[in-house]
């Protein structure tokens, strides 16, 4: 009954063997956490399990998958879920059974199926809604219902929590512990966190094309993966000790470049008593704050909590509908969004959203463009991103054939081009690996000598903690806080907010 | 076909039905809706191509049905670019160009037949000013439908041609290789990194300050009507298609009160804003119907029109005013009739009509994607306009550059997601169709209708049932 992949190589269209010579088997009820270095072929792996290759995802495929239960065992699910829902659907209902009435069943069959399986992933309380309308992590759970309901044995699921918040990922984790326990499924889940893998228990170890088995006990990072910072939080991970943040006592790291001098009384953008309402919902009444030169400020609070509204304000991509933004003689919220590229520049959270160009030199010099700068200085300024974010590698590429760490590398090297006054980040860490967490933190320095105010969003209070001066905490529209870590985490409220699930609650 | 092929025809329906929306955006004067079609054409073949145009006509067909009529010419676009595509025809600009005007001066030889038999040549939309102006001339119906479409199709086709290779340009490697005619767009040495800046004067030219989240709630998607009121629609439906015929004054008066409760009912929450929008939209409507029927009227003598198996005559202005608006509400409501009827239900009736599955899947999934595209696009803009990308203003070719550097990395954007897309909708057992089921309807829920709606209903049905039975 297991599932068998004989592989000897398998290579996209002409390039190098991504992977070569293995053989994979996994049982019913076997739980393997799928695990390597961003670009090592994990996916790749997947889709050769799934049964998706040679077609219709194209690639060389040399070897056998075998199954005696037929390819129809095998449940995919990706990062995604908006590739996965029909998008025609109207009730999640409807989507769960969709593929249930096109498969042939009969009317009672399906609907017993679809009862059973909003049971089983406890959908009941979003069984009438629109998938349309839902949040994303809540989107992902019906695309595990939908792939659930056709009775796979086995799932095989590519980085299905990459865009979760941590309840949702939370939420997602305990669901598919709970399939692969009491209903004997088979379940691989790529991840490049080593805090999911903790509950499975098989690894399967993706380096220099093939695959290391072993049991999730026996699991030693290799000493050449300290590059990738493993080795540490594994070490933490199975001593079960709580992140570093929740105990504050310690000192600040050292490296952070303190602040002094005239310019911190001088605030480079100053936010006055915005409101922002949107049908029927007010985001923000009244918030107020200043930015400094040189700064490096955390912007953190739960999902939902504004940030992120709060960041496309700065930028002026919306209008607050009272009060205004203002750095300098520059009224930010009423000047056209295209000629204040200079003043603040903002990296979305999606970062392929910002690619124009067919290479990735291409690509920075093109900030230039924009701006109408002189070739030289569009030039030198190019060749320093691309030294600074490690690319020079991969100035030819096509920017969407990069992978999701290398994209996020680019969308750091074009706000480093375009050299703005204030920049923001809107979760940079979320499709950063380990080794891009680190090119990120080595181009803080440069960044912070120029006097650039850096804005990070993110969830990760751990490093936020060793890299930002100032807190910014957010719940519901308001500011609840404000300083630095010491002060700002030693507020019982805050802790509250922002006690989101340990990796290994 | 392959799943690459069949989410490429999806997307290439979900392209041609954007399109008009978004060219209007840019002020280009040109249609641009065989641009999805070209693509999958460019990259599939022929026979997708053509499917593509068919299925994007279906889609069309439920806004305006007088677009139905026009499959074979989607269809031949579709055929002639496929093959043009084969012989290598998109790898340079002047190359798509000869292509484009040829397939456009084959689809106006295939148009004109059409336009003439079923509409007598008035097909509702601008380019109707040119067919009034080469009969006036003496040609007859079929010659200037022809010359009006020789005057318009050429450039459109080339123009739409010239994005797409554009676009093709700017794909990555990965993507093209998993396309049958896509290898040949695969550029091994990428030429080397190429610099212009933009014309300074350029960024000063317009300072509009139109906020960039404004355009996205332009398009709101109806809320499904009520199942009362849809009896109501086909009734007024029946009445103004004159299948039940009486007065035409008193008609006009039902029909009023009618387009009124369903605009009340379809729009619960109605705003001052929304009825501002709505007066603002009818305006163009109203002027463009009154030079058409005058246009009409000018023709010497009685014109018919021939279509659904109905005739009409139409003698004068009064008559030509009457037939328009008649029309012109009947697409209306039928449109609103089929936007608000839930989508797997339509499905399920093609599965029924022995509908092949390819085509439905492409019909259901369509309509979405073009949701799905227009959200990329504005996502896109909203990205390049932060990267400093001013809005394109000005001459017309500062417009079009303007127009290309948002679509070129918007279908880029679609396109990574391609094969991803394909492998999902594999995987989830949705490209194979053999149900034995019918759809439970305790499912397709239509919403509970608010109060003020259900007593318009009622009120309406009523008034409208005692002046028929009293006239």
């Amino acid at each position: 009954m297991a599932l068998t992949l004989n592989l000897h190589s398998f290579s996209q269209q002409g390039e190098e063997p991504i992977l070569e010579s293995l053989k994979l088997s996994l049982k019913p009820g076997q739980s393997v956490a799928l695990v390597g270095g961003s670009g090592s072929g994990k996916s790749s792996l997947l889709h050769l399990l799934a049964g998706l290759h040679p077609q219709p995802l194209g690639g060389k495929f040399d070897g056998s998958l075998e199954t005696e239960s037929g390819l129809d065992s095998i449940g995919y699910l990706g990062a995604d879920p908006d590739l996965f829902l029909t998008g025609f659907c109207q009730t999640v209902r409807e989507e769960v059974g969709w593929s249930l009435f096109l498969d042939g069943r009969e009317l009672d069959e399906i609907l017993g199926r679809v009862e059973e399986t909003l049971e089983t992933l406890d959908l009941m309380a979003l069984a009438d809604f629109d998938p349309r309308e839902l949040s994303g992590g809540q989107r992902q759970l019906v695309a595990l219902a939908a792939v659930w309901a056709r009775q796979p044995r086995f799932l095989l699921l590519d980085e299905p929590a990459s865009r979760l918040d941590p309840l949702a990922r939370e939420r997602l984790r305990t669901l598919v512990c709970s399939l692969n326990r009491d209903e004997q499924v088979g379940v691989v889940w790529s991840t490049s966190e080593m805090g999911q893998v903790r509950w499975c228990d098989t690894i399967w170890y993706l380096e220099n094309r093939s695959v290391r088995v072993c049991p999730a006990e026996a699991f030693e990072p290799l000493s050449a993966d300290v590059v990738l910072g493993w080795p540490q939080e594994w070490a933490r991970i199975c001593r079960l000790e709580p992140p570093p943040w929740t105990s504050m006592a310690c000192p600040k790291d050292a490296r952070i470049p303190s602040l002094a001098g005239p310019e911190e009384s001088q605030p480079i953008l100053q936010v006055n008593e915005i409101w922002f309402e949107r049908a029927e919902h007010s985001f923000f009444q009244g918030l107020s704050c200043q930015l400094h030169r040189a700064e490096r400020i955390a912007l953190v609070g739960p999902n939902g909590a504004g940030k992120t509204t709060l960041a496309r304000l700065l930028r002026g991509l919306i209008r607050p509908s009272r009060g205004e933004i203002v750095s300098g003689q520059v009224c930010l919220s009423t000047e056209p969004v295209w000629s204040t590229a200079q003043i603040v520049s903002y990296t979305f959270q999606e970062p392929t959203r910002l690619f124009a160009r067919n290479r990735v030199d291409d690509e920075l010099l093109y900030c230039g463009e924009l701006l109408n700068w002189s070739q030289d200085k569009a030039g030198s300024r190019m060749e320093e991103a691309l030294s600074l974010f490690e690319l020079g590698q991969l100035r030819a590429y096509h920017p969407r054939e990069l992978s999701a760490a290398q994209g996020a590398l680019l969308a750091l090297a074009i706000s480093w081009m375009v050299d703005a006054a204030i920049q923001v980040f809107d979760e940079p860490l979320a499709r950063l690996d380990r080794q891009g967490r680190g090119i990120l933190q080595r181009a803080l320095e440069p960044w912070s000598r120029a006097g650039t105010t850096l804005l990070f969003i993110a969830h990760d209070l751990d490093w936020l903690s060793t890299v930002c001066h100032r807190f910014l905490v957010l719940d519901r529209g308001r500011l609840i806080a404000d300083g630095t870590a010491q002060v700002v985490f030693a507020e019982p409220t805050v802790r509250e907010i922002l006690s989101a699930p340990l990796p290994l609650s | 076909m392959g799943a690459q092929v069949w989410s490429l025809i999806s997307l290439g329906v979900g392209l041609n039905l954007l399109f008009g929306a978004i060219v209007a955006l840019f002020k280009i004067p040109l249609y641009l809706d065989s641009f999805g079609t070209v693509l999958v054409a460019s990259l599939a073949g022929p026979m997708a191509g053509a499917m593509t145009g068919v299925c994007g006509v279906a889609l069309l067909g439920v806004t305006s049905p007088t677009a139905l009529a026009f499959f074979p010419v989607a269809a031949a676009v579709g055929v002639l670019t496929g093959l043009w595509a084969r012989l290598g025809g998109f790898r340079g600009p002047f190359a798509s160009v000869c292509g484009g005007a040829m397939t456009g001066v084959m689809g106006a030889a295939l148009a004109a037949p059409i336009a003439t038999f079923f509409y007598g040549g008035v097909t509702g939309g601008g380019t109707d000013l040119l067919v009034a102006v080469f009969r006036s001339q003496g040609a007859s119906a079929l010659l200037s439908s022809f010359w009006q479409g020789l005057a318009v199709d050429p450039l459109d086709k080339a123009v739409t041609c010239l994005a797409v290779m554009t676009a093709l340009r700017g794909l990555p490697r990965r993507a093209l290789a998993c396309f049958p005619l896509g290898v040949q767009f695969v550029d091994e040495d990428r030429q080397s990194a190429t610099y212009r800046p933009i014309d300074p004067a350029r960024l000063t030219l317009e300072r509009s300050t139109r906020p960039s989240s404004d355009s996205a709630d332009t398009y709101q998607d109806l809320p499904p009507a009520e199942p009362m009121l849809k009896t109501l629609v086909v009734l007024s439906t029946l009445i103004m298609a004159g299948v039940l015929p009486r007065d035409r004054w008193q008609d006009a008066c039902l029909i009023l009160a009618g387009v009124v409760a369903t605009h009340l009912t379809v729009a619960p929450r109605v705003t001052t804003r929304l009825l501002a929008r709505l007066a603002l939209a009818l305006i163009p409507l109203g002027a463009s119907l009154l030079l058409i029927s005058g246009l009409l009227a000018s023709y010497p003598g009685e014109t018919r029109f021939h279509g659904f198996g109905l005739s009409w005559s139409v003698i004068g202005l009064g008559d030509a005013v009457f037939f328009l608006a008649r029309a012109g509400l009947i697409l209306w409501t039928l449109s609103i009739y089929f936007l608000t009827t839930p989508l797997p239900r339509v499905g399920e009736v093609l599965l029924r009509l022995k509908v092949p599955y390819p085509v439905v899947f492409v019909i259901l999934t369509g309509a979405d994607l073009a949701q799905q595209l227009r959200r990329r696009w504005l996502a896109v803009e909203e990205a390049q306009r932060a990267r400093g990308l001013a809005p394109a203003s000005g001459r017309l070719l500062t417009r079009w550059d303007g127009f290309l550097r948002v679509l070129v990395p918007t279908i880029g954007s679609v396109f990574t997601e391609l094969p991803i897309r394909a492998a999902s909708l594999q995987s989830r057992g949705l490209l194979s169709a053999r149900p034995r089921a019918r759809l439970p309807s305790s499912w397709l829920k239509e919403p509970e209708p608010t109060a003020l709606g259900r007593s318009f209903q009622i009120f309406l049905l009523l008034a409208t049932w005692s002046a028929y039975l009293w006239l």
